[in-house]
């Protein structure tokens, strides 16, 4: 009852949905890069939108499932092949035994997330010969790969370079000009591109103090000002609190969105305000739930349907 | 942008989800007093939705549940309001009434490396840099960087060192120096600070930090260099 990484890849983990209230220890929240996609990965194998998952970069690991189950893959496309037969993101999939789950080209995204029904035990990075038992196990018991014939639209999340943000407390410290030009100018996301942070490249932005500032917190999200003029967007693993002006916010509904960019994608800033970043949240809230309702009503049906064959 | 400035702080949206509350300008005791004794409110009187707090040097940090935020009349504004209200009521601050933490220090040598730099850099025999930094009884200031790094001060001017240019790996216990803060690295790290000392003294149980923000601190030199 249980995965196993056959191959490691260069950065994948069993992702949990981030620790929360020990800040004012120091202790980061982390959890996954991209909510969105995770939720959804999630709610297609009928599991609580927040079940830990696997989050997974390219190149990517090779999996096997020792079990039948029902995985389900969304966010990048990295090209998933299931015993050599290619597998589409965004759809619950039934794995027979001894599946051997491969990623084998990246052709949209950063991250892929791949959720298995009844979730997965434990916490961690996934290295070669891990194991990872299933919390519960599998009622299925397939020899065939079945893919269910729907599937969850999240294309609307995707691919524009537009992030919305809103001003952060050091904001005035960018003259006009660069304020002007954080705001319409794309930038590209350089190779600096990690679970802590996204470094962006552009022109230094001129300052009118450099002045320092006193370490105060910092969230998923803020954009930092560092002193060559450079910028860095603060990602899941970013620390607790920083030193650096915090010129914006990028939004949370468009973290995901930032969060799928690869370096060299470009992004353009967008400023927005408190009353459009929560309208907007909850706009992707409302279809994470909306898909996680249909799934599960899709998937009773279909278990129903094909119980004698499962 | 939200920001206020009455009754001694100041009130700002830290992105869509959090507030932080500002009550000074500087680094001061009496300051993060207050941080900490409106930080012990919002834990015992919790905020609906609030999923974390972020004491700093001179501000609190409230961050909350975006759902919970956005369902409400008003969204973060409205909390806003209520955080202000909070503050409207009196609070009691507790000076130097808090864990004192006698930590034992190898001042020098290899597991303290920079000593005799600082020594050099500074014009002040190593004895009397140990004397310096032995002679405070400093305050937790806040925890940050990584998880139980706590920031001390205020160490003495005439030991203000800027960071190192380059990080270099640290090991848990080792005592390091950077403008007019001190601290310990609790783990495995790497870290810009002078290091001028070690110590096995524990500083984290379970993972989870013995040192806490508010708390006192004061370093007991083991030996001479």
């Amino acid at each position: 009852m249980s995965l196993i990484i056959h191959k490691a890849g260069i950065l994948d983990a069993l992702q949990h949905f981030g620790v929360k209230g020990l800040q004012s220890k120091g202790i980061r929240p982390g959890g996954v890069m991209d909510q969105f996609s995770a939720s959804i990965a999630n709610a297609l194998v009928g599991n609580k939108l927040n079940e830990g998952l696997l989050e997974i970069h390219f190149p990517a690991c090779e999996i096997i499932f020792t079990e039948s189950c029902l995985i389900s893959i969304v966010g990048a496309d990295f090209t998933a092949k299931l015993n050599e037969k290619y597998l589409p993101i965004n759809r619950p999939i039934l794995v027979p035994v001894n599946g051997k789950l491969q990623f084998v080209a990246p052709k949209s995204g950063k991250i892929v997330y791949v959720a298995v029904q009844g979730g997965l035990a434990a916490q961690g990075r996934l290295l070669k010969n891990t194991i990872i038992e299933f919390k519960t196990k599998p009622k299925l018991n397939s020899s065939n790969l079945v893919i269910c014939p729907w599937s969850a639209k999240t294309d609307w999340q995707k691919y524009t370079p537009e992030i919305h943000v809103i001003q952060g407390r050091e904001w005035e410290r960018l003259n006009e000009e660069s304020q002007r030009k954080f705001c319409c100018k794309p930038f590209k996301v350089s190779h600096h591109a990690d679970r802590m942070g996204y470094r962006l490249q552009h022109e230094p932005f001129d300052t009118r103090t450099k002045e320092e500032i006193i370490s105060s917190a910092v969230n998923f999200g803020t954009i930092q000002l560092l002193p060559n003029g450079q910028t860095i967007v603060l990602m899941a693993d970013h620390q607790t609190t920083g030193g650096y002006p915090r010129i914006a916010h990028v939004i949370s509904a468009d973290l995901p969105k930032l969060a799928q960019k690869n370096p060299g994608d470009e992004v353009v800033f967008h400023l927005t305000d408190q009353e459009t970043a929560e309208k907007e949240w909850l706009t992707q809230q409302a279809h994470v739930r909306q898909i996680q309702n249909i799934s599960q009503l899709k998937l009773n049906e279909f278990f129903q349907k094909n119980s004698n064959q499962l | 942008m939200n920001s206020e400035h009455q009754k001694g702080y100041d009130i700002y949206a830290l992105g869509d989800s959090a507030v932080t509350i500002e009550f000074g300008k500087n680094i001061h005791p009496e300051i993060n007093d207050q941080v900490i004794a409106r930080l012990k409110q919002f834990e015992e009187k919790p905020i609906k939705g609030i999923i974390d707090l972020i004491p700093s040097y001179h501000s609190l940090t409230l961050c909350f549940d975006l759902s919970t935020i956005a369902k409400q009349k008003m969204g973060l504004n409205s909390l806003i309001d209520l955080v202000k209200s909070y503050l409207e009521e009196p609070i009691k601050l507790q000076h130097n009434s808090s864990k004192l933490h006698e930590i034992p220090v190898i001042y020098g040598g290899k597991n303290g490396m920079d000593l005799l730099r600082v020594s050099q850099e500074k014009g002040i025999s190593p004895k009397e840099v140990i004397r310096l930094h032995a002679e405070p009884t400093y305050r937790v200031y806040m925890l940050g960087f990584i998880p139980g790094f706590a920031y001390l001060g205020e160490l003495h001017q005439a030991l203000s060192m800027p960071r190192k240019s380059i990080p270099q790996p640290m090991i848990p216990g080792s005592i390091g120096i950077a403008g007019l803060q001190t601290g310990i690295y609790p783990s495995f790290s790497p870290g810009g600070w002078n290091i001028i000392g070690h110590t096995d003294y524990p500083l984290l149980k379970d993972d989870m930090p013995m040192l806490q923000a508010g708390d006192r601190v004061k370093f007991i030199p083991q030996n001479q260099v």
